[in-house]
Order: C-alpha cells, then sequence, then structure tokens
C-alpha cells in the first residue's frame, strides 16, 4: 500500500467510528481531502464537521445529537464505554486502530478529582497516522556519538506524536550504524503504539516495552523499575510530576525521548515548567517543528540553551 | 382391531397436546429463572469488575444455565455487527430469535429494553436498569409459576379427556 492509500485508509477507519448516518456524507470528500484530514468533529446542536489543514469544515447533515454522542462510544468501545470509564475520566478514549477520541461535557468532581462525565456535549476523533521514515532526516542527527535526551517541540497539532512514534522505532530497531536500544514507552493516551488486544496498532519497534493508559508520571517509574530501559518515551510533558520522574530517570542514566507543546525554544523556556528541565540540562538534543508552505520541517538543536 | 389402534391414536395425539401445554408453561418458568439468574452475574460483572460486554457475554454463552444461554450466545455471535448496527439492535434481534426461550411478546418486549443500557457510560444507570428490568421479570415469574401450577393439571386432564371423548363419539 503506498503512502495515499495508507492515508486515506486510515481516515476511512475513522469514518467506521461515525455514526451510521454521517457516514455516507464523510465519504464524499475528495481523495485529496481524505488523505489530510485530520479530525472529526462533533458538538452537540451543530453539524458534524472534518479538520482539514486549511481549516474545519461542515460534512452538512443535521445537527450532532446526544444519541450520537453515545453512539460513537459505543462503536469505539465496542459497547463496553463501562469498561473504558477510566479512560473517559482522563477526557478521551483510544479505538481499535490507535484512533483517539477527544471528549468533551459535564464533569462532576469525587473527594476533588475529576470523578466521570455527567453527560457528553462533544468529541473529537483523531485521524492518527503513522509516517514509517518521518524521522530519516533527523536520525544521524540524533545518534551521532550515541544517541541521548531528547525534547521535540511544536504546536498542537504539529505532528509530534508521529515524529516520536518513527523515532522510537528507529532507536529500538537499530540501523547500520547504530545499535538496537532497549526503549521503554509511556504511552499514556495509548495513541503512541495503539495497543489493542495486547498488541500495538503502530510500529514501534522490536525492542519497545510499552506501558499504556498509566499516568506518565507513574509509568515513567514503573519502567524504570522493571523494565531496565535504555531510553524512555513519552509523549507531552504537561505537569510537574512528569518532570520529577524524567530528573528521576535521567539521575539513573536512562535517557529520555519526549515532546512538549511550544511554538519555539524561546516559548518554551519563558514557561517555569520547562525552563528547570532545560536548565539542568536534562535535554542534550532538541528537534523543533516548523511548518512553512504546507510543509513540515525539523531543525536539531543541541544542548547549551539558556 | 384397527378401532383400538385409532382410539390409541387419538387418546396419545389430544394426551401430547396437553403435555406439549404443560411444557410450555414449565418452559415459561424455566426461562425466566434462568434469565434473572443471568441478570444476577451480568450486573456483577459490568457494574463491579466493568467487564467489556463481549466478555460478558461469551462468559454467560458458557455458563448462564439454559435456556437463557441460547439468548446470550446469539448476542455474542451478533457482535460481529457491531460498528455496522447498533448494540441496541442486535440484543433485540438477539432476543426475539431466541425461540428456546418460552416467552411472551410482553416479556421479550421487557427483555429488549436492556439493550437501551448495556454498555453505556453510566455504570449506576446500568445497575439500576437490570435492576429494573431484573424486577419485571420477576413479576412474570410469579405469574408464570402461579399458572404452571394452576393450568397444568388442566392441560394434562383436558389432553387426556378430549381424546377420550372423541374415541366415544367416534366409535
Amino acid at each position: 500500500m503506498n503512502d495515499e492509500d495508507y492515508r486515506v485508509s486510515r481516515y476511512d477507519g475513522a469514518v467506521l467510528l461515525l455514526p451510521f448516518g454521517m457516514r455516507e456524507r464523510a465519504r464524499r470528500l475528495t481523495r485529496v481531502d481524505r488523505q489530510t484530514a485530520e479530525e472529526f468533529r462533533l458538538r452537540i446542536g451543530w453539524p458534524p464537521t472534518v479538520m482539514l489543514p486549511e481549516g474545519e469544515i461542515s460534512l452538512g447533515g443535521g445537527p450532532v445529537t446526544r444519541d450520537d454522542l453515545s453512539t460513537v462510544l459505543e462503536i469505539a468501545t465496542e459497547a463496553s464505554a463501562h469498561s473504558s470509564s477510566q479512560q473517559i475520566k482522563r477526557g478521551f478514549l483510544t479505538a481499535k486502530g490507535g484512533y483517539r477520541i477527544g471528549l468533551g461535557g459535564s464533569v462532576f468532581l469525587l473527594d476533588g478529582e475529576v470523578g466521570g462525565y455527567g453527560s457528553f456535549t462533544s468529541a473529537a476523533v483523531r485521524i492518527s497516522r503513522e509516517v514509517i521514515g518521518a524521522a530519516d532526516p533527523l536520525m544521524h542527527g540524533l545518534t551521532d556519538g550515541g544517541f541521548t535526551s531528547t525534547l521535540i517541540i511544536a504546536p498542537p497539532g504539529g505532528g509530534k506524536t508521529t515524529l516520536l512514534r518513527d523515532i522510537i522505532r528507529q532507536l529500538s530497531d537499530g540501523g547500520r550504524d547504530r545499535p538496537e536500544m532497549r526503549v521503554a514507552l509511556a504511552d499514556e493516551r495509548g495513541e503512541i503504539a495503539a495497543v489493542t488486544e495486547g498488541k500495538p496498532s503502530m510500529n514501534v519497534g522490536k525492542r519497545t516495552d510499552i506501558l499504556d493508559s498509566c499516568p506518565k508520571a507513574r509509568a515513567v517509574m514503573m519502567l524504570l523499575r522493571s523494565m531496565s530501559p535504555q531510553v524512555i518515551a513519552l509523549d507531552e510533558i504537561t505537569a510537574p510530576e512528569d518532570i520529577s520522574s524524567i530528573q528521576m530517570a535521567r539521575n539513573c542514566g536512562v535517557y529520555i525521548l519526549a515532546t512538549a507543546h511550544a511554538s519555539s525554544l524561546s516559548d518554551l523556556l519563558s514557561r517555569p515548567l520547562y525552563r528547570d528541565l532545560i536548565q539542568e540540562r536534562i535535554f542534550d538534543r532538541f528537534v523543533i517543528i516548523e511548518k512553512a508552505d504546507g510543509k513540515r520541517t525539523y531543525r536539531l538543536e543541541r544542548g547549551d540553551i539558556k | 382391531m384397527i378401532r383400538v389402534i385409532g382410539a390409541v391414536l387419538i387418546i396419545a395425539s389430544t394426551s401430547a397436546i396437553g403435555v406439549r401445554g404443560v411444557l410450555r408453561l414449565r418452559g415459561r418458568v424455566k426461562s425466566l429463572e434462568s434469565l434473572i439468574a443471568s441478570l444476577d452475574i451480568m450486573e456483577s460483572e459490568i457494574c463491579t469488575r466493568l467487564t467489556p460486554m463481549r466478555e460478558v457475554l461469551e462468559m454467560l454463552s458458557s455458563g448462564a444455565p439454559l435456556p437463557g444461554r441460547r439468548l446470550f450466545e446469539n448476542a455474542a455471535n451478533g457482535m460481529e455487527r457491531l460498528g455496522k448496527t447498533s448494540f441496541y439492535s442486535i440484543w433485540s434481534e438477539s432476543v426475539q430469535r431466541t425461540k428456546e426461550l418460552a416467552l411472551r411478546p410482553q416479556e421479550r418486549e421487557v427483555l429488549s429494553e436492556l439493550g437501551l443500557c448495556l454498555g453505556r457510560y453510566d455504570v449506576r444507570e446500568q445497575a439500576e436498569t437490570i435492576a429494573r428490568i431484573r424486577r419485571r421479570l420477576e413479576i412474570f415469574l410469579k405469574k408464570s409459576e402461579e399458572e404452571r401450577d394452576r393450568d397444568s393439571k388442566i392441560h394434562a386432564f383436558f389432553g387426556v379427556a378430549a381424546g377420550l371423548f372423541a374415541v366415544i363419539i367416534l366409535l
């Protein structure tokens, strides 16, 4: 299957998560749009939309109803939304094939923590795609002199997860001029490896151990203790506890491969949460994903950033 | 000799009709009992262990008492169509198609309603619905036991009596 067919097939797979009445309209998009579509958005009271690189367009038809959102949940969880309640509590769920569904609605609190959703008002079906070879232009720079801790930076929707997945795969599988590495993957949202029925739906390499659906900070500590990794990979550093666990792993001599939401290194440095990580030189390399003329480019920078 | 054989055949046929009536009454009781027992297992699997629906159905397909088990077998097989059709459709079709369940249309209707809540996000809502359906099945069970106790002898008696009556008339 060539890349275009693969991209369309991922779109078609995501269509199957939509309520029955919406599927036909979603299939009417041009082939080019189906290749590039990033998300379906379902908001109660509004017609469903699809997110294309140039923006969100309506799929037409009647407004999304509560039943439509229930149907999406039913399909995604194979009529077992109750079994996914822990994941749903965190605002998303991962369907078979690695499609992530973000959820909006009214949450209720229990003892100050999110207890769950009282009702759902919107859903975003993300059309994740594996891009084998996405990291090819970077691998030499990332492993020159041996792989060391690396942070991937891009704004939301910038392609961080796709790049992260391919770097994990390439580190894990090794290459002509680099050895295979034991990579432990803390896949909190199940979006990187998309494990379904015990098997990763995405290729994350033959030397990768996965711990999914577990909060990142806890997952890093568990992987550190149990899997003796050389590299720990995780997506989206967002909380102080993520930082603490990363520092702990680095102190144990394990390299970190992670991503963070930021538009640039200066944007990252302006945030107290990340400043410590950078000043402590936890990361030796930074990959900045930039978008120009609708194309993604990667810029690799080395450590001494202040 | 032919007359004797004919008489025996007539009495046997009408008795068989009577026995069938008795078995139907007993079958209905057994069906409702097996369904109520299965709902108990279902509730604990869904609401306590948060077991996925496919597993719950497969578990009941092998472990639930007969004839209720047949319903879960049909529903488990129907899960292949999930995504092309709704869970409610799979469930209600299974309820309607499981002929081994000796249920009346109203009882099948009540059992079909369960498909509207099973596998939904809200565990409490599922527990409440299962409990509500269970209570209604218990009411049906009570009535069916009364009917069985009241009508079994009548069915058996009238089966034989109708045969004898027909034989007397014909002879």
